[in-house]
């Protein structure tokens, strides 16, 4: 079995606001396989975005605090990285695509210049020209065949004089056509019409959707070995989201990258995920495959969602919502965090906050990639119409 | 969990006071320059009404002692004609913090009436609209000038003297306030509440006063705090040049003294003469900058985001709120708001 | 689409068309403030001139304030801007004197530019914590001193403590070779003059620092002001998430907008440079038109030159003029947003 890409457990991130604090995310583990899409679902404000921004490292530290827990992303752990080192695993490592395309371009530079960065970004690292992230051997080269090529350059290195070493690295480095090129192919990677203009405008020339489509060509030109996608397109216009979700799922397709999904759509994970995680109030409440969690709920929650979603995964009838509304983070209800709103809520569930267990009780209890239910009364929860 | 929910709390804070002192405890510089010009205010009101508590000596009291060093006797020392320098410069406060306040203070009323005018009533085609072009083109062509050079000039054509200087300094002051005025006027007069105000049928001269002047208030007290500091550096800059008063005299003023010691006395030698009246105009504007740039630093839309995120209890999920108390308008339910006009 | 760099020739000839008013109000202005009073009051003025001075000053401030404004007005674009009481024409003494103003003030500037606006932005990258209290410290102290209580700190205790020299330009009252552009560096360099080139740097080095550490306060405020607004916005964080290093997400993309509101402030402080050089020349004894200005207002008590006095006024307020025009353009330039049709 392959090594995961990363592995999240038992992250905690917390807010340090004035004199008090709360949680955003609470105690979530997750693992992402090479290759596999992992989908993370649930209304605004459970924690989603908290989660997605805190892996990377990019939460502002303060207010936010990983309170627990580790990220090993390649066998690193990110939490225990330096504040200097992180820049060393963004980017090339992990990419990342926003909620908010409108302000994700720098308005002071043109596109090509922004593209450009972000290619220069991993080819100076391929090269070796910045100093590379001493953490575990090679982490975040997901294109480069492990060992063969390492073993190759040391001999190379070995072998040549070091003015021949550089000059190797040099014609490694393009021309400037052959960058421009490089930089118009990854336009064109996310079906722009007519990059050779649009590389000439500046970010306030540009459409949302090509916002978005140009935050999208930057992350994946650094070849990232994971990509976070966090609600890439709920910012955008209706007609425009389903442009750029159907390039998401395209490209998923495309480039087999791990990708972590960030979406209150349950469609949209639905049709790009392999594993789906719902959350809620800053736990995952349910956990496993897709088409498990979408056919057999197994936490009220999910049951809820389901119900709630315009889409073709719920029988016709009329449209239900779920009752009360997401608990303010800072005074989570003793237990179960979604009791107030639960239709099975009972004495038990104010006790402690049920863990994410096996829905199926004969599968082993740290099994990490089968459906998994943070419930007490799992066999409870009806089944959907 | 025992805490009232926060708007609740929030809206019942916002009298001016409230927010006064939040905004001071929110940055321990700004509360020491409050306190350091809580103090030399205080300083000042005691020199003018019962000076013979801090101050011993007349101005040009012959005291015996020819460049005495600091002592006791004399805490700033003695100078060549053996006048006390502390005497001096405790004498010299209360003439340099009143010209410091009420030439702002002229300029502030004159300045911000006239912005405020210039951008509520632009109109073109109207009179006001005329009357605010001609007040706009006025305040370009002041603000081109240094008024540092404006005001020595035009001291020189009225003639040396503080009154004179005082108006020379307040003809080329007032500029700065009707740009802040009007800058805020017409970043208010298109908001929504406003629109909504005259909808709800609220007059002109009302919805002026009650909902566009509240709101330019707060830069205007950030200003005119900063610019206490800055009138002070530029009236005894004037002094030091030697066209606003004569030292040795009856008025002493710090810049003169300064000018004076620096060109007559041996200063290496007796540096406290340099030292004492610099410092004293070094930490009184130092106070009031210091208020006025932390306050700034709160009031301002620009900057506040930044403090919110380390002065509330909010959580982030909720919009920043408590600075934003001069942002956001009075609800325009509120009684007094719609019953007139 | 886009920015043709052709409209950026009509961009700044627009700006440079809109100048025109401004410069033709600030010469009225400074007629109207300075001779309004002047009408009879050559006695007063001229207390030690002889009969013949004062009889051609009240000829010439006698006639009606509109003949005086032609006359004047002529006077001016011919050139001749009058006579000094000892009758030395005032044009031609600007005119040489300007140079070395030019190269105190770009000096200053370059130190404001290279020192102030890095201190903003580590004052907002740690916003809140030591450094930016240090960084406040720093800065609100150049704010409240007075330039000539900094300037002769640094002439007369400062520059002999560290061994700089605190007078003139260079070391010898003539330089051994020609000076073409009346700028002390450049000249020693055009000469090829090293030793001489070092010695005018040291010559420079305080009285550069004195003006800049006194108005770099605006320069570091306004950078971190914006800093603080640009820092939080998505950019920023698509930056960092590039795997950019934090120098880079500081300077490169937070710096290069924030810098857009900076430039138009560095403009404003066009106006501070320049009044301080009236003061700081003089103790530094630099000979440019701060200390003609000296001077010619009655600086320590000399006789006042008027004409020389209002030139210098009107040239002031020209760089000022000219500091924001600059400012202008930049800002145009800078903010791709701007439209240059």
């Amino acid at each position: 079995m392959t090594d995961p890409v990363l592995v999240v457990d038992g992250l905690s991130v917390t807010y340090t606001v004035g004199a008090g604090t709360f949680s955003a995310v609470s105690d979530v583990s997750l693992e992402i396989e090479p290759g596999k899409v992992v989908g993370i679902v649930g209304e605004t404000g459970c924690g989603k975005s908290t989660l997605a921004q805190a892996i990377p490292r990019l939460l502002p530290e303060p207010p936010a605090s990983i309170g627990s827990g580790s990220i090993r992303f390649k066998g690193t752990d990110l939490v225990k990285v330096g504040r200097r080192q992180l820049p060393m695993v963004r980017g090339t490592g992990i990419g990342m695509i926003f909620q908010e395309p409108l302000n994700s371009l720098n308005p002071a530079y043109r596109v090509f210049d922004q593209v450009a960065e972000s290619i220069r970004i991993r080819h100076y690292r391929e090269m070796g020209w910045v100093r590379s992230f001493h953490g575990g051997p090679e982490p975040f080269d997901y294109s480069r065949p492990p060992n063969t090529t390492t073993v190759a350059g040391s001999l190379t290195k070995s072998i040549l004089p070091s003015g021949a070493a550089e000059e190797a690295v040099r014609d490694r480095l393009q021309t400037r056509s052959q960058f421009r090129e490089e930089v118009l192919s990854y336009l064109r990677l996310v079906r722009i019409n007519d990059p050779e203009t649009i590389l000439n405008l500046y970010p306030h020339e540009l459409s949302g959707g090509m916002r978005q489509r140009i935050m999208i060509a930057m992350a994946l030109s650094e070849k990232p070995a994971l990509l976070i996608a966090d609600e890439p397109t709920s910012a955008l216009d209706v007609t425009i989201q389903a442009q750029v979700l159907t390039l998401m799922k395209e490209l998923i397709d495309e480039v087999h990258a791990s990708i972590l999904f960030i979406s209150h759509d349950l469609g949209v994970v639905a049709e790009t995920a392999d594993e789906i995680g719902v959350m809620y109030a800053g736990r995952i409440v349910e956990f496993g495959p897709v088409a498990d969690v979408f056919r057999d709920p197994r936490h009220p929650y999910t049951k809820a969602l389901l119900r709630a979603a315009p889409s073709q995964y719920k029988a016709d009838g009329p449209l239900s919502s779920i009752p009360g509304s997401v608990p303010n983070l800072s005074r989570l209800p003793r237990g179960c965090p979604f009791r107030p709103r639960c239709p099975l809520a009972r004495d038990r569930c104010a006790t402690a906050v049920p863990p994410l267990a096996p829905v199926d009780p004969a599968a082993p209890a740290d099994g990490r990639h089968i459906h998994r239910t943070a419930c007490y009364f799992p066999e409870e929860v009806p089944g959907l119409p | 969990m025992t805490e009232p929910p926060s708007a609740v709390r929030r809206a019942r804070t916002d009298h001016p006071v409230a927010v006064f002192w939040r905004v001071l405890r929110a940055n321990p510089l700004s509360l020491f320059g409050f306190l350091l010009v809580a103090l030399i205010c205080g300083v000042a009101l005691l020199v003018v009404v019962a000076p013979h508590l801090l101050v011993p000596y007349g101005p040009q009291e012959v005291t015996g002692a020819r460049y005495a060093a600091p002592s006791w006797a004399h805490p700033f020392g003695t100078d060549g004609n053996t006048f006390d320098v502390y005497s001096n410069v405790m004498l010299a406060l209360p003439t340099d913090l009143g010209i410091g306040v009420s030439i702002a203070g002229i300029a502030l009323v004159v300045g911000s009436t006239l912005g405020l005018l210039a951008g509520y009533y632009d109109t073109p085609g109207t009179l006001g609209g005329y009357a605010s072009v001609f007040v706009l083109r006025l305040t370009d062509i002041f603000l081109s000038f240094p008024s540092l050079i404006l005001a020595l000039t035009i001291t020189r054509v009225l003639g040396v003297g503080v009154v004179n200087t005082a108006i020379a300094i307040t003809i080329t002051w007032w500029p700065y306030y009707v740009r802040l005025v009007r800058g805020e006027v017409l970043a208010i007069k298109h908001l929504p509440y406003v629109t909504a105000a005259r909808a709800a049928g609220v007059t002109e001269n009302r919805i002026l006063l009650r909902h566009v002047l509240r709101n330019v208030t707060e830069p205007l007290i950030v200003y005119f705090t900063l610019d206490i500091g800055t009138v002070l550096v530029t009236y005894s800059t004037i002094g030091f040049i030697g066209v606003a008063s004569k030292y040795p005299g009856p008025q002493p003023e710090w810049g003169a003294m300064l000018a004076f010691y620096q060109s007559t006395a041996p200063i290496t030698s007796y540096p406290w003469l340099v030292f004492a009246p610099g410092a004293a105009i070094f930490v009184t504007v130092l106070a009031f900058s210091l208020l006025g740039d932390g306050l700034r630093d709160i009031l301002d839309p620009r900057t506040r985001r930044a403090f919110v995120r380390g002065a509330t209890r909010e959580p982030p999920a909720e919009r920043p709120a408590p600075a934003a108390a001069a942002e956001v308008p009075a609800p325009l339910g509120a009684p007094d708001a719609g019953g007139s006009g | 689409m886009g920015r043709d760099p052709s409209d950026l020739v009509l961009f700044v000839g627009k700006r440079l068309l809109q100048l025109i008013p401004v410069l033709f109000g600030v010469i009225i202005l400074t007629f109207v403030c300075t001779h309004l009073k002047l009408v009879g009051l050559c006695n007063a003025v001229y207390p030690h001139a002889s009969k013949e001075i004062i009889d051609a000053c009240n000829a010439k401030y006698g006639a009606p304030l509109l003949s005086q404004f032609v006359t004047y007005l002529t006077s001016l674009f011919q050139g001749n801007w009058g006579t000094s009481p000892l009758g030395v024409p005032v044009y031609p003494a600007i005119a040489a004197d300007l140079p070395a103003t030019i190269e105190l003030v770009l000096a200053a500037l370059v130190l404001m530019i290279v020192i102030g606006i890095p201190l903003g932005v580590v004052a907002a990258q740690y916003s809140g914590r030591w450094a930016d209290h240090f960084v406040r410290i720093f800065y609100l102290s150049g704010w409240a001193t007075p330039t000539y209580l900094g300037a002769v700190i640094a002439a007369v205790f400062l520059g002999p403590a560290i061994g700089l020299p605190s007078g003139g330009e260079y070391s010898t009252p003539v330089p051994p070779f020609p000076q073409y552009t009346h700028m002390s560096v450049v000249d020693a360099l055009i000469a090829g003059n090293f030793p001489y080139t070092i010695d005018a740097l040291e010559h420079l080095v305080l009285p550069a620092t004195v003006l800049a550490f006194i108005n770099m306060g605006i320069a570091t405020r306004m950078t971190r002001a914006s800093m603080l607004e640009v820092l939080p916005l998505d950019y920023v964080r698509s930056a960092r998430m590039k795997g950019l290093s934090e120098f880079f997400v500081m300077y490169k993309h937070a710096l290069r907008n924030a810098l857009i509101t900076t430039t138009t402030v560095l403009g404003v402080t066009a106006g501070g440079l320049l009044a301080g050089t009236v003061v700081v020349e003089e103790v530094f004894d630099w000979p440019g038109i701060g200390q003609y200005a000296y001077d010619a207002i009655g600086g320590g008590g000399s006789t006042a030159n008027f004409d020389g006095a209002i030139a210098v006024v009107i040239v002031f307020a020209i760089g000022v003029v000219i500091a924001n025009l600059i400012a202008d353009i930049l800002y145009g330039v800078l903010d791709p947003r701007v439209d240059w049709r």
